[in-house]
């Protein structure tokens, strides 16, 4: 076995919608610039639809990293003790995995990054809170992209974000300095437990954060690496260091 | 219920461009849940692996216990039966053609358990050099093949027409019946079979309703029909998921080697 080169697999939970209302059923999707940009790494995408929460403890151990996507839908406020708003897109299947996913992963030292979504989904995992509406709180951004102009203009970068010197983000950003794309509705509140913040907006909004204390990559950033990654260094580096983690993982996860 | 100890079952995905709520249009992976939640109920793990390389074709066969190809609203693309597509409206799924094939050709070589339904069933049809129907609607018969579009998705996936079993054939061994009703809503549907492919059954106007692969060792069947809905209580639907299930058992259990776990890596 020890000429046999294997590929990290990375679990992306996917979300859940109809396509449109004539569908039969719902579907489990996940959008193909997160699946183009792990294999990109040189690791395999692997999706287990349908999967619950009693699932997490005999999937993880067949994988070597967790990638919480993006998504069109909202964490359900509940999680964090307020109520969903009438205009939230919901998905409470993927939430309810997920909560339990970053909590197993953190524990089990299995690789995880949180994108957008992702990282309020680890936020809320541990306890944090998120606002809900963060273009109505006093003093803070926009951070929503605009409506109705094409993907280059929606994922194009829209601020800044302040790095903590000496944090892995300023070794990837080369700088505690960098500007990224914007487009969420929701953002970070109340920080969860053990979360450490490296990573602000202008405004203040923390928007990458590092898990203390983790055994491995266990990281959450607010903007979208994933897009257009290979013409952004900052945004490869990162991706990079993830896949360097996985990698490690599954060395140690496979017997020699 | 999951993961060790259970057999693994290889979801091949849509992909379809979707619109999100603040009108971006992307590319999804698409994965229809009700055969999902057929697998679970039957003691399956569904897995998936979008964007495999098809130099890992081979690998990842390796780590299941079974295919399966589900339905599709988009079409399987005619010029690989050597026609151009009659309708410009028909999407074409690239990304599943390009994998569904070889990976059909492969695990029947390999003796995986695949199973297609609809739109699976003309992968497989295709995949063994078949040949398609592109829109069944222009075809004189007096049966309805497709559904209306203010139909609920109860009355979508319900019996439309009576399908008949080859008399002695393995579907009539299979489902212990020789006729019964089918579900139908598909626009394409076969035209002429592929190689090493055996018709089990037939629609009243003669259109192909299932067929297998020829050796008997090797579970590979595509159902026009959908026998993922409903298979708890038609009985020919439960007795054909039955027949696939215990096929990838018996796959599971000779892949199953002491020091080994269902999903392996997938190697370089």
């Amino acid at each position: 076995m020890a000429t046999t080169r294997h590929k990290p697999l990375i679990w992306l939970p996917a979300c859940h919608r109809h396509l449109d209302l004539n569908d039969p059923g719902g579907y489990s999707v996940l959008a193909d610039r997160y699946a183009l940009a792990v294999t990109a790494l040189g690791l395999q995408p692997v999706l287990f639809p349908m999967a619950e929460v009693a699932d997490v403890p005999c999937l993880l151990p067949m994988i070597d990293g967790v990638l919480l996507t993006g998504s069109p839908s909202n964490v359900e406020a509940t999680h964090f003790g307020a109520t969903a708003l009438s205009t939230d897109l919901l998905d409470p299947r993927r939430d309810k995995l997920t909560m339990r996913l970053v909590r197993e992963s953190l524990e089990r030292a299995v690789p995880i990054f949180g994108v957008c979504r992702g990282l309020q989904e680890m936020n809320v995992a541990l306890g944090g809170s998120l606002y809900q509406t963060l273009h109505e709180q006093p003093g803070m951004l926009d951070h929503r992209e605009p409506e109705n102009e094409a993907l280059e203009v929606q994922f194009a970068e829209r601020h800044d974000v302040l790095l903590e010197p000496g944090s892995q983000f300023a070794e990837w950003a080369g700088g505690t300095r960098a500007c990224v794309n914007s487009l969420h509705g929701q953002g970070i509140h109340r920080l969860g437990e053990g979360l450490v913040a490296e990573a602000r907006a202008p405004d203040g909004l923390v928007e990458g954060v590092r898990v203390d204390g983790a055994r491995t990559f266990a990281y959450g950033v607010q903007w979208h690496p994933e897009w257009q990654h290979e013409q952004h260094p900052f945004y490869e580096r990162t991706l990079r260091a993830f896949a360097g983690a996985c990698r490690e993982h599954m060395k140690q996860r496979e017997p020699a | 219920m999951a993961g060790m100890g259970v057999p693994v079952v290889w979801v091949v995905a849509s992909h379809r461009i979707l619109t999100g709520p603040s009108g971006h249009k992307q590319l999804y992976t698409c994965i229809d849940e009700v055969g999902q939640r057929t697998l679970l109920n039957m003691g399956l793990q569904p897995v998936s692996y979008p964007r495999l390389p098809p130099d890992r074709l081979e690998a990842a066969l390796a780590s299941v216990d079974g295919i399966l190809l589900g339905g599709s609203d988009t079409n399987v693309d005619p010029r690989w039966f050597g026609e151009e597509p009659l309708r410009p409206e028909f999407e074409i799924d690239a990304e599943r053609d390009d994998l569904a094939h070889p990976l059909i050709r492969l695990a029947i070589a390999r003796k995986v358990p695949v199973i297609g339904f609809c739109h699976g069933s003309h992968d497989i049809n295709v995949a063994l050099g078949g040949s398609l129907h592109q829109w069944l609607r222009d075809l004189p018969g007096a049966v309805k093949h497709w559904e209306d579009p203010d139909e609920t998705i109860d009355e979508q996936y319900a019996e439309r027409h009576f399908v008949t079993c080859r008399p002695g054939g393995e579907l009539e061994r299979m489902t212990r019946m020789g006729r019964f009703p089918a579900s139908s809503l598909h626009s394409q549907g076969v035209k002429l079979l592929g190689e090493g492919l055996v018709a089990e059954a037939h629609a009243d106007d003669g259109l192909v309703e299932a067929f297998r692969w020829h050796e008997p060792d090797v579970f590979a069947w595509g159902f026009q029909f959908h026998p993922e809905w409903g298979w708890r209580w038609h009985p020919a639907y439960g007795r054909i998921m039955n027949a696939y299930v215990r096929a990838c058992r018996d796959h599971h259990a000779r892949r199953a080697a002491p020091a080994q776990v269902p999903l392996q890596p997938i190697v370089a």
